[in-house]
């Protein structure tokens, strides 16, 4: 008897509570895995500050969730927003795997492309429709360790401000079981990321990918490895993996961007310093990397008005300004970050993100970045001369601009 | 040929020793039969006369020679295994020739031998047969074709009829004692069946929980038994034992069975009355005549050149062979009378023979 | 005598497996030849109504000199795996046939080796063979056989032994495991006998050994070729096939060529050229396994 009335009450009390409306959950798929991006916050604070979305997230690895992207485009079941590398967005949009967002842009309050980053925003375009809006961008500098300048002779206060001045530093302090600077230079879109800044400084362009410019540019690299200031096994190494050695002190400077600021300040145990990278001194072109990603809603997705509200949520003053906790810079010119952690850092990546070159856009941008990594790769392993390498890119990169100029 | 000599071996398989010391002694030439029901240890010293186990204690000694150390190779020794051991892949031939491919010796000697064996043991039309194509007797052949072109000093055969039936092995039994009268090589034989051993031995050794029961000619052994695990173990029914004390007094001895019936003894050891013993008496050797122990018969088996009855003398059934056709029921009662020549007497405790 | 509703019954046992075989290795077999006959974007993914372009895709792949080298590093670290596979895991299992003390422990350590999902050995091996901090070079310096950082990872020309190092160590015990039933179930009374007969150790593995193990030496060969053409994660988490391809095989690059750059239709082909392979490999595995039975 009484377990009958605690059923019925039960019952009922389930009955009762269940809301009104259905709450509807969006499926939201990103990547940043560090428990303190804002992400998770604002995930958190959307979620409480009002009843009809709820964000459901799922965390993946970079280098799978374009994998689970395509997989889900070919069942049907897509999620509803994701995040994604922007140098790839625009070949996804190209193919018809992202909603126009061109409308929603126009509507919003929070969403002005006025305001936001050159680079980043342009990103997102397609043929004069908006795929997409920047979550954050990010650059690439010179990170070095001021102890072993200091122990090498070399001013810690001055960092090599020229490719020759960054050549005989890293000559001077590469050592027994120390390399002089790492950087990567792996068969992904990482080594691209890190090299083609050295072809703008160069003078070089895309479209003229075996110029004398570009040539010299890849050279450069070469130098580094057969000098031995660099190790050969930066072809093998991941960004990740070139700032853990510089962590680890195997490398007395590492190229790498604000995302590794977290981790250097809790494993480096040396003073340490951020360079805005070289110029080249007779052309003395400013150029960087841009890095980032961008918020983009798969074609056919389900709640198309949720995700974009999130996105919009994301976007606003209180939340973006979190983002440089783990080192990601806002991509919009409206945003301060009051009392930045790491203020020199922070300064210097925010002076280089005014000179980043997006990669792209093209819709075939992964084809011409492998063109690229098997370059970089042939003539960093003595395979090909750097002529020849980017000959060899030339040949495959050209018809593919004529066919859609970038 | 070569005599074998096994002197106080005993082996042990970690802790548990299950040869305790054994002694025997293998003329040249001679066929000996180590026979004993499982267990009793008799494949583990064949095993070990060929070298396949080591000796824990003891010495083994083949053609004067002590083997102990010796690899089996190296011991002038072939074996005749219980599952033939025929290498799949090769035929009957090659199976045959395989130890002198293994030194070297060139086709026509290989074949030579091959066909020599297999001429003894009528295998030549099945030459170039593969061991999977063949009937179980003919694959024991090859076996012994393969011991055969080793011309070994000694053989060793493991139960080498137990996977045959019974027919075969009747006429694999005559066949193998034929190739002993030929060849006069010394063979050691092992099986649990105690016909074989009747059958084909010149000497058998009763092997039992890892110690030697008795040796002997296998007549020796079945007309006068050492105790009562020999006794039991040779004929076949088996010698029937009946548990009683021993009543002597003035010319006349007697047998007090411990159910009640009185048996006729030929003579009662000196000092013995009131002694409990054992009376065994083979079945062949219970008549059934007019004045003897009365009995009630419980079963009749006709084997056609006998009738076993199997009757109740008492708390105890006995089994008499008898040669007369008699209709013979069950229920009706028999008149027993043992030839006093064949009565054996064993000691209660020991076993042993009085 | 058989009843309506024993036929009823053995019809649904046989389409349970046949019904799982279509829908789950038919089906993606199926799929994956029709796309590899098309021009597949990410636009047309999920439908199956796509332009046909006949063997444009497979004459694309054999004109790309990337795909050749894929095919040969491919041949090359099928063969050499399987071949030094069986080797060493024959020699292993024959040593622990010999009853020693420990034997049983060393062998469940072989195997721990095989227990590990091959990505954690990939990067286990990665960390080995770092040119500047790894432990194999360490050694290697340290008892002087040689007097410079090796780049395994990073040298194209010797890329591909150090993936395939990696392998064979990854696959040998489950070979081991394999051979090691092979040889028992080979009658101790055979290498009695020919112990008997004179034979040594080598003669007995040449004249026992080996001729009762033909059926399930091919038998694992075939396996070993299926398994090791899979090969992935060990790979991908090794060199991402790289540097410049010279570790790249069939598997990798099919995935880069769908996954990375969005060439659905020329990751098919390579897809469907490997399961022809695989296929035909199998076959022969199903005929050894026939014939293993007969012995």
């Amino acid at each position: 008897m009484l377990r009958r009335r605690l059923l019925c009450a039960s019952a009922l009390v389930a009955c009762l509570s269940a809301p009104a409306t259905a709450q509807t959950t969006v499926d939201l798929w990103h990547v940043f895995n560090i428990e303190t991006d804002m992400i998770h916050q604002a995930i958190k604070d959307y979620n409480a500050s009002q009843d009809e979305y709820r964000i459901e997230p799922r965390v993946l690895p970079f280098v799978q969730l374009q994998t689970e992207l395509i997989k889900a485009v070919a069942t049907g079941d897509v999620p509803d927003l994701i995040t994604v590398d922007n140098p790839v967005l625009v070949s996804l949009a190209a193919q018809g795997a992202l909603e126009d967002l061109t409308d929603l842009v126009s509507e919003s309050e929070n969403i002005d492309p006025e305001v936001y980053v050159e680079g980043p925003w342009r990103s997102n375009v397609w043929r004069d429709q908006i795929y997409g809006v920047p979550r954050d961008a990010n650059t690439i500098g010179v990170y070095y360790n001021k102890d072993m300048f200091r122990e090498a002779g070399l001013d810690p206060e001055s960092p090599p401000a020229t490719w020759d001045e960054l050549r005989d530093a890293a000559q001077t302090l590469a050592g027994d079981g120390v390399n002089g600077i790492a950087f990567s230079a792996i068969m992904s879109e990482e080594g691209p990321f890190q090299w083609l800044p050295f072809l703008y400084q160069a003078g070089g362009s895309l479209d003229n990918i075996n110029s004398p410019e570009a040539v010299e540019a890849l050279q450069f690299w070469v130098d580094l490895v057969e000098s031995g200031s660099a190790s050969p096994d930066v072809v093998n190494m991941r960004q990740y993996e070139a700032a853990n050695t510089f962590m680890a002190g195997n490398a007395a400077m590492a190229i790498s961007g604000p995302w590794e600021l977290p981790r250097i300040e809790q494993e480096a145990d040396f003073d340490w310093s951020l360079a805005l990278l070289p110029v080249k001194a007779d052309k003395n072109i400013r150029a960087s990397a841009l890095g980032g990603y961008n918020w983009a809603i798969p074609a056919g997705a389900e709640n198309v008005d949720g995700a974009f509200e999130f996105i919009e949520f994301m976007s606003r003053q209180d939340v973006l300004q979190n983002g440089w906790d783990t080192g990601r810079l806002p991509p919009r010119t409206d945003i301060t970050v009051p009392d930045p952690r790491w203020p020199e850092a922070f300064a210097t990546f925010n002076e280089q993100l005014q000179t980043a070159i997006p990669r792209g856009p093209h819709p075939r941008w992964p084809e011409i970045s492998k063109a690229l990594q098997i370059a970089i790769q042939e003539a960093l392993t003595g395979r090909k001369s750097a002529q020849d390498a980017l000959d060899s890119a030339a040949a495959t990169i050209n018809p593919i601009l004529q066919e859609t100029p970038l | 040929m070569a005599p074998v000599n096994i002197r106080d071996v005993r082996k042990a398989f970690g802790h548990v020793e299950v040869l305790h010391g054994v002694d025997i002694d293998i003329e040249d030439g001679e066929f000996v039969v180590l026979v004993g029901p499982s267990g009793c240890g008799k494949s583990t010293l064949l095993r070990m006369i060929a070298g396949l186990e080591s000796v824990t204690s003891g010495d083994i000694s083949i053609d004067g020679r002590t083997v102990n150390r010796l690899p089996p190779k190296a011991r002038d020794i072939a074996m005749v295994f219980q599952n033939y051991a025929l290498y799949p892949h090769m035929s009957v031939a090659e199976n045959m020739a395989f130890s002198l491919r293994l030194k070297g010796a060139s086709r026509e000697t290989m074949h030579e031998a091959a066909s020599g064996a297999a001429g003894i043991l009528g295998l030549g039309d099945l030459l170039a047969r593969y061991p999977r194509e063949l009937s179980g007797g003919q694959r024991q052949r090859v076996a012994m074709g393969r011991a055969i072109v080793r011309d070994p000093k000694v053989f060793l055969f493991d139960e080498p009829l137990s996977n045959l039936d019974a027919k075969l092995r009747v006429s694999m039994r005559s066949e193998i004692k034929a190739l002993h009268q030929r060849l006069r090589t010394t063979i050691v034989y092992v099986t649990h069946d105690q016909i074989e051993a009747m059958t084909m031995a010149d000497k058998i050794v009763v092997m039992h929980d890892g110690v030697v029961e008795q040796i002997g000619e296998p007549l020796e052994l079945y007309d006068r038994p050492a105790n009562l695990f020999v006794a039991g173990f040779l004929g076949s029914p088996s010698m029937n034992f009946l548990n009683g004390t021993i009543r002597a007094g003035g010319d006349r001895a007697e047998f007090e069975v411990d159910g009640g019936a009185r048996l006729p003894l030929p003579t009662a050891p000196a000092a013995s009355d009131g002694r409990p013993a054992v009376y065994g008496i083979r079945p062949e050797h219970l008549l059934s005549d007019a004045g003897g122990t009365d009995a009630e018969i419980v079963l009749v088996e006709p084997t056609g050149a006998e009738i076993h009855v199997v009757a109740r003398l008492g708390n105890d059934d006995v089994t008499a062979a008898l040669r007369e056709r008699r209709p013979y029921r069950a229920g009706e009662r028999i008149p027993l009378v043992p030839d006093l020549e064949h009565v054996h007497l064993f000691d209660r405790d020991s076993g042993r023979r009085l | 005598m058989q009843t309506r509703r024993d036929a009823a019954i053995l019809w649904l046992f046989l389409i349970l497996p046949v019904g799982y075989m279509v829908a789950f290795v038919g089906y993606p077999v199926v799929y994956n030849l029709v796309m590899s006959v098309q021009d597949v974007t990410l636009g047309n993914l999920a439908t199956w109504d796509r332009p046909f372009v006949g063997l444009g895709n497979y004459v694309e792949l054999i004109a790309n000199e990337r795909f050749r080298l894929v095919v040969r590093n491919s041949v090359i670290f099928v063969t050499v795996n399987v071949v030094l596979q069986i080797a060493f895991g024959l020699a292993i299992a024959l040593y622990f046939e010999n009853r020693f003390p420990g034997a049983r422990y060393m062998r469940g350590l072989f195997l721990a080796a095989w227990m590990l999902p091959p990505l954690v050995i990939g990067a286990l091996w990665k960390w080995m063979y770092a040119a500047d901090y790894g432990l194999i070079n360490y050694v290697l310096e340290s008892i002087g056989l040689s007097d410079g950082p090796i780049y395994w990872l990073s040298n194209p020309d010797i890329v591909l032994a150090a993936v395939i190092a990696a392998n064979i160590w990854f696959g040998t015990p489950f070979i081991m495991l394999l051979l090691s039933a092979g040889i028992a179930n080979i009658p101790r009374e055979l290498y009695e006998a020919a112990s008997l007969d004179g034979a040594g150790a080598i003669q007995r593995f040449r004249f026992v050994t080996l001729p009762m193990l033909k059926a399930t030496l091919l038998a694992v060969a075939c396996l070993a070729t299926v398994y090791t053409m899979r090969a992935f994660d060990l790979i991908w988490a090794l060199s991402q096939g790289g540097p410049i391809d010279a570790s790249n095989v069939l598997p990798l690059y099919s995935y880069q060529l769908s996954f990375e750059q969005f060439r659905f239709g020329g990751g098919s082909a390579v897809a469907t050229f490997s399961f022809v392979v695989v296929f035909i490999v199998a076959l022969l595995y199903v005929r050894t396994i026939r014939h293993e039975k007969a012995m």
